[in-house]
């Protein structure tokens, strides 16, 4: 009866072992007559037409589904996210009227304070972009001191370019003493250096731009207000 | 892309995707209709009975897959509450109880117990007619081997699976199988048809 059984597994292709039943169908006479038996009747069955309820039935169910679907409660999509690029924009706007702001801040102060104290070395300051690095770190000021008014900036790099090139005279007895030979200077081409040379470029050069000392020309009444002429006569 | 069962019924409950449950639909209307189908014998019957199997099963899905616990296959889970509609409605109309009543003291019913000497079937049947007529030969078969027929050819879900639906063991399944197979043989060469054709030996 295992037999029997087993077969019908194999004609619905549900036997582990498909091999080892089709060895024993075919040396087992009963066995083959059976299975021929139920596989002529599974021919048929397999050859049936499908059955399909009616399209109507079909659409009340999908109905009745997306009825009952709306009852539930569907994760909601978020709302979308603002456009990051947009953001950027705008934080690339504010910094950039920021930044003009600080300038024109800059160059005001530095005009006003340039009037009223010369500075003493501007030339040499703008001849010597590069700043030896034998100065001592005690003439770099900390973080904390560090103004942004270009006057006093230009000053004062002056005054370490001075010290870095004219040593004090205790300093050069110092290194005449420890050092025989003269010393060799390391330049300092770093990033923070030019973009400080740069920036006392470009506020000297704003600064200087408004030392035009004409008079500013305005142009008188042509008649056109907000863009329209005036008429006068009306030419029919 | 194919989508599994799995994914479509996720996707019908975790978003409400009612097309992905019209898909799920489509895909197996014929396996569950064929089986209603065939249980009840009658087509208006058979559209009710598939209509109310999905009703229960959008009812179920939506108490928060109370019954359905992913655990399976969906069609199976399905199956079974198709069979419920089914057995209610035949029990409504005692048509379930009248023939498996007759079951010998061996658990075997008349059908069952039919010798197997009938010849071999060896001619054609027209293939437009053959199907209607099978259909009325397994309406013949007793309801316990027609159920296990229509599951296993119709719904084609495994003999295992008919065990755990119909609360019997795999080779009670396969057992009723196999009767099913015989006596249908049996009803088809009674019914004089259009001879039955060869069949290539396995």
């Amino acid at each position: 009866m295992e037999e029997k059984l087993s077969i019908l597994e194999h004609l619905f292709g549900e036997a582990d072992e498909p091999k080892e039943l089709t060895a024993m169908i075919e040396a087992d006479d009963g066995l083959r007559r059976e299975y021929q038996a139920m596989s002529e009747v599974k021919f048929y069955l397999d050859g049936r037409a499908p059955k399909r309820p009616d399209a109507l039935v079909l659409d009340a169910v999908v109905a009745a589904a997306a009825s009952s679907g709306a009852g539930m409660t569907p994760r909601q999509d978020r709302p979308a996210r603002p456009s990051g690029r947009g953001r950027r924009m705008r934080l690339a706007g504010v910094s950039g009227v920021l930044g003009v702001l600080l300038v024109i801040l800059a160059v005001g102060l530095g005009y006003f304070r340039r009037g009223s104290q010369p500075v003493s070395a501007p030339a040499a300051s703008r001849d010597v972009p590069i700043v030896a690095k034998a100065a001592p770190p005690a003439a770099v000021p900390p973080a904390s001191e560090v103004v942004d008014d270009p006057a006093v900036m230009v000053s004062e790099i002056a005054s370490v370019a001075k010290e870095a090139v004219e040593p004090s005279p205790a300093e050069a007895r110092r290194v005449d003493r420890h050092r025989p030979t003269p010393v060799a200077l390391q330049w300092d081409e770093s990033a923070e250096v030019r973009e400080l040379h740069r920036r006392i470029g470009f506020v000297e050069a704003r600064s200087t731009s408004t030392d035009w000392g004409e008079p500013i020309l305005t142009s008188g009444n042509t008649g056109i207000a907000n863009g329209f002429q005036q008429v006068t006569d009306w030419d029919y | 892309m194919n989508l599994s069962d799995e994914q479509l019924v996720a996707a019908y409950l975790d978003r409400g995707d009612h097309r992905a449950f019209r898909l799920l639909v489509e895909r197996h209307q014929e396996r569950i209709f064929g089986y209603l189908l065939g249980m009840v014998r009658d087509r208006e019957t058979a559209n009710d009975l598939f209509q109310e199997t999905f009703l229960r099963v959008i009812a179920a899905m939506q108490r928060q897959r109370a019954s359905y616990t992913k655990q399976g296959r969906w069609l199976a889970w399905v199956m079974r509450i198709a069979r419920n509609a089914a057995l209610d409605h035949l029990r409504s109309r005692k048509k379930w109880q009248d023939v498996s009543g007759t079951a010998g003291e061996d658990g075997l019913s008349f059908w069952e117990l039919l010798p197997d000497d009938a010849p071999a079937i060896d001619e054609a049947l027209h293939r437009s007619e053959q199907s209607d007529w099978l259909d009325e030969c397994i309406g013949q078969l007793p309801p316990e081997q027609r159920e296990v027929l229509l599951l296993r050819q119709d719904a084609e879900l495994t003999f295992r699976e008919i065990g755990e639906l119909t609360g019997c063991s795999i080779n009670t399944a396969l057992g009723r199988m196999r009767y099913a197979l015989l006596n249908l043989r049996k009803i088809m060469l009674a019914s004089n048809k259009k001879p039955l054709a060869e069949v290539a030996n396995p």
